[in-house]
């Protein structure tokens, strides 16, 4: 109760830095103002595109829940979306004459195995030398993310095309589009159902209970005879397969195509979504459809006013800063309980 | 060796499986994690066995009609099953802790330090349930620093001084306290374990 009382609060504090924001830059304000909150329901265009942009988040938020669950720390989402993308995108370009549905499945398949792939890395090397995830997730990804870029530049890019992408994917792969003219797709299913059986699987599965335990205090799980180090390797996995698919759905959903950085910012958002959620995976679907509506929002206003779009990264922005201050604050609270 | 197989090189669970049991003396940060419920502590060791998981699933409503019965069975004083351990009263958490080692089966059973900080009620539990263990026939080591408890229970004494072994006593009423008490501080040694000593110090 407390808990939720505490989260409520971060998101009014960071509302409240958002409308001084708003107040301070633009010329209008009262015009600013209202846009930025009844924008994104003006009508089904603005609002199927906010319900779009929950969709990559509430997978990104799942994702870092789960290595949360487990006290892993995956830092290197934002390289296993872009990644998971590119790799499933690039088969989807070279796959024939196979069955649409065969296809749009194989390399959803693949991006979830990519993701987790590079996130496993950081979890072996953690198990094995103790290497701390948090700082190799975070290198690998960056890498990934360059290494992305120079493939999307060079060998992939569309010679036709006016930006950084690759070529579009077939039509026919992609997610039917369900509240015309916006751009909200078929994925949104898709993602809940993810959400809902990773509710599930936390509370009441074998590995869920085994990452909910090694996370809780993982000299117990070591003691009680839990494989620890296997159940982080597990759950650093699950959390990079996750990233990829988000990637992977956003592709498949919105722009046919990989664009290069198409996916800045998931990551991220994703790591703040899930803080706000406090790791429950029902909790994240909110959280994420909030971030949404910042973003979303803040755009509606920045078309019919003066406001600057980056508004909703100063409310992103203070919602970090709240979140990871107070996680920071409870961290420090159980280690001066745990040494006294 | 348990029950004739050396478990030295094996898994913790695979030892716990050949009959290990363990209560640490640290019940807060080994013993319990105190953020998971009741039933989430005492299925740690048996989550995984055929009664109380299918296909990956843990059956919870198995699993909590048999927290329910330990509940009972230990006199655990909580509100339910899923009240978080942490919440509970330390002889309520150490009882948690008994509750699960207690029924694996256990051959041998390694307590350390079983009744630190614990009411006389609980103590009186706690020593009564060990006891129950032993004349059930499984093979109980307690470390503990608690001469009175010792003396209690113990058929046998290890007394130890210095990180070494120093006597081994049988625990009649001939025993008296001052002879242990020389034996911890160093000042007297049996001869068969002061040869240890001497061949130590030449290597």
């Amino acid at each position: 109760m407390r808990k939720t009382l505490i989260s409520l609060m971060t998101v009014a504090i960071a509302l409240a830095v958002g409308v001084l924001a708003i107040a301070l830059t633009s010329s209008s304000p009262r015009e600013a103002l209202k846009y930025f909150f009844t924008g994104p329901f003006l009508n089904a265009y603005f609002f199927g595109n906010m319900i779009t942009r929950a969709i990559p988040l509430i997978l990104t938020g799942l994702a870092a829940s789960i290595a949360f669950s487990a006290s892993a720390f995956n830092l290197g989402l934002e390289g296993q979306v872009y990644f998971g993308a590119i790799a499933g995108t690039l088969l989807g370009l070279t796959m024939g004459s196979v069955p649409v549905w065969l296809t749009c499945v194989t390399i959803m398949i693949v991006s979830f195995a990519v993701g987790g792939g590079i996130a496993a890395i950081s979890g072996y090397l953690k198990a094995k030398w103790k290497v701390n995830e948090l700082i190799s997730s975070l290198l690998v990804s960056y890498t990934l993310i360059n290494i992305g870029d120079a493939l999307l530049e060079g060998p992939f890019r569309d010679p036709r095309a006016g930006l950084a992408a690759s070529s579009y994917m077939d039509s026919a792969i992609r997610f039917p589009r369900i509240l015309m003219p916006s751009n909200l797709h078929a994925g949104l299913f898709l993602v809940l159902a993810i959400a809902v059986f990773v509710f599930l699987a936390i509370r009441f599965s074998r590995l869920g209970y085994e990452i909910r335990i090694t996370g809780s205090n993982i000299s117990f799980g070591a003691y009680a005879g839990i494989h620890v180090r296997k159940v982080v390797i597990l759950a650093m996995a699950i959390s990079g397969a996750l990233a990829g698919l988000a990637g992977m759905v956003d592709v498949l959903g919105v722009h046919g195509r990989v664009i290069r950085g198409f996916s800045s910012g998931y990551g991220w958002n994703g790591i703040a979504v899930a803080l706000i959620a406090r790791r429950n995976p029902i909790l994240v679907i909110p959280a994420a459809l909030f971030f949404a509506f910042l973003t979303s929002g803040a755009e509606v206003s920045s078309f019919f006013t003066d406001m600057s779009p980056e508004i909703a990264r100063i409310i992103q922005a203070s919602i970090f800063y709240l979140v990871t201050a107070e996680g920071l604050l409870t961290f420090l609270k159980k280690r001066r309980e745990a040494t006294s | 060796m348990i029950n004739g197989k050396d478990v030295s090189k094996e898994s913790t669970r695979q030892r716990r499986e050949a009959g290990l049991a363990y209560i640490p003396e640290d019940r807060i940060a080994l013993g319990t994690s105190a953020s998971a419920s009741i039933t989430d502590n005492i299925i740690v060791d048996r989550y995984f066995k055929s009664d109380f998981s299918k296909a990956g699933w843990i059956r919870y409503s198995f699993a909590m009609t048999h927290c329910r019965e330990l509940i009972h069975r230990f006199d655990i004083r909580s509100p339910s099953v899923l009240f978080p351990v942490g919440l509970l009263s330390g002889g309520n958490i150490q009882k948690v802790i008994l509750a699960r080692e207690f029924t694996s089966d256990p051959s041998i059973l390694v307590v350390c330090e079983p009744t630190w900080g614990l009411d006389v009620r609980s103590i009186r539990f706690v020593y009564d349930r060990i006891n129950e263990m032993k004349t059930k026939g499984a093979g109980v080591l307690l470390v503990s620093s608690n001469l009175d408890e010792i003396l209690t229970l113990a058929d046998r004494i290890l007394v130890m001084c210095g990180g070494r072994v120093v006597a081994s006593l049988a625990n009649d009423r001939a025993l008296a306290r001052r002879e242990i008490g020389e034996y911890m501080m160093g000042i007297a040694c049996q001869p068969e374990f002061e040869e240890v000593e001497m061949s130590n110090r030449h290597a």
